[in-house]
């Protein structure tokens, strides 16, 4: 008479344990970026899929659970960077140089988040730069310098926040998200020393 | 050889376990985007429902204008701090949504319209308008082969016609302000679009 028993109970343990198990799994593939398609280069991720009527089940999931709009890829093309160059995650207790060269695009704006897209509380009330009104070394090129003191030229402050991305918008870029791009051809990020 | 049996005996219910994972996992995937609280168009309607919004102006000619950007969570998160923007929420059970704005000024306007998730359906920019004019109608399936089954043989439309996916959604309007002090100029150009619901033929 016990054999039977037995079997109801393993049943409800696989059910209870596939439940789980599904869920977890849904929970990791939807914390961080949006499922598929990551458009990598260096330290910086675009994900042109979710700005594509053509937007695949887990980034339509990871949008929704977030609350975000994402840019139409025909608008433009978000990148975050939440690490320099070199890898090592972005602190806001360290300095670093944001350095040319950039993809074409009919504007592009820079400018530091808190990780979870919201503008961060610091004493300059500067968010971004736009390709508009950063100022440019003679020949276009550009420097622009994050730290929390005051720095000449350029100068973005993460303020009293502990972490903080990088967010660079083009848009309206011809950039194809389909090829590889040489991270020595794009923003690059220096960290130059920390306090 | 005892404990052989072991493994065999519970090979099938690890194999009914992942099974099960497999489908709750896509099952639980492909809900999020229709349970999820706070996806786009709850945050947007809240906002928009409130009397004295916490982070949206009052709507003006159908266009609900965001707040400057501010430090602290905003009411999307990862918008660019550099553009004005504004919002046109529909319900396409009341009629099509019609849009129309004038490009007078050089300057970028984006407009991607999105299903209440946050999915993209449509974007534009100001390149794409006709003769510095943007005209667009937003309808259903049936609302937009009622419109093409009316329309004449020697007039042809004006407008863009898109179809949405579902009968809520949103559009969003972001003007870019080139430097800090443009940003009450770029507002004015998202002041300048027009939502309104459109009578049906």
């Amino acid at each position: 008479m016990r054999a039977p028993f037995d079997k109801y109970m393993r049943a409800l343990l696989a059910m209870l344990c596939g439940l789980a198990l599904g869920f977890v799994v849904t929970a990791a593939t939807l914390k961080d970026g949006y499922g598929f398609g990551a458009f990598r280069v260096g330290p910086w991720t675009a994900w042109p899929r979710a700005g594509d009527p053509d937007i695949d089940p887990y980034a339509r999931a990871a949008l929704a659970r977030r609350g975000e709009a994402p840019l139409g890829r025909d608008e433009g093309l978000a990148f975050v960077a939440s690490a320099d160059s070199d890898g090592g995650p972005l602190d806001s207790r360290c300095d670093y140089r944001v350095a040319d060269p950039l993809p074409a695009a009919r504007y592009w704006t820079l400018g530091l988040a808190s990780p979870s897209g919201a503008p961060l509380a610091n004493p300059t009330e500067r968010h971004g730069y736009t390709s508009a009104d950063i100022l440019r070394r003679e020949g276009g090129a550009f420097d622009l310098a994050i730290s929390r003191h005051a720095r000449p030229g350029n100068w973005l402050s993460p303020g009293d926040a502990n972490s903080f991305v990088l967010v660079l918008r083009l848009y309206e870029t011809p950039l194809d998200s389909a090829a590889r791009l040489d991270p020595a051809r794009f923003l690059k990020i220096v960290k130059l020393g920390c306090a | 050889m005892k404990l052989e049996d072991r493994a065999t005996g519970l090979l099938p219910w690890i194999v009914a376990t992942l099974l099960i994972a497999g489908v709750v996992h896509i099952v639980s995937v492909l809900l999020t985007p229709l349970v999820a609280p706070r996806h786009a168009y709850a945050r947007l309607l809240e906002a928009a429902k409130s009397d004295r919004p916490a982070n949206g102006e009052t709507a003006r000619n159908g266009v609900m204008l965001f707040d400057p950007p501010a430090p602290g969570p905003q009411l999307l998160p990862f918008e660019d701090p550099a553009m004005a923007e504004g919002v046109c929420l529909f319900d396409l059970a009341r009629g099509p949504l019609r849009l129309r704005a004038d490009i007078d000024s050089e300057d970028y306007l984006g407009l991607s319209f999105h299903a209440p998730s946050g999915a993209i359906f449509h974007a534009m920019t100001d390149r794409a308008s006709n003769k510095g004019k943007i005209d667009i109608i937003v309808g259903d399936a049936r609302q937009i082969e009622e419109m093409e089954a009316s329309d004449s043989d020697e007039a042809p439309p004006q407008e863009t016609r898109l179809t949405a996916p579902s009968p809520l959604g949103f559009v969003l309007i972001r003007a870019l302000a080139k430097r800090p002090s443009d940003y009450e100029r770029a507002r004015a150009s998202v002041e300048a679009v027009s939502c309104e619901i459109e009578a049906e033929p």
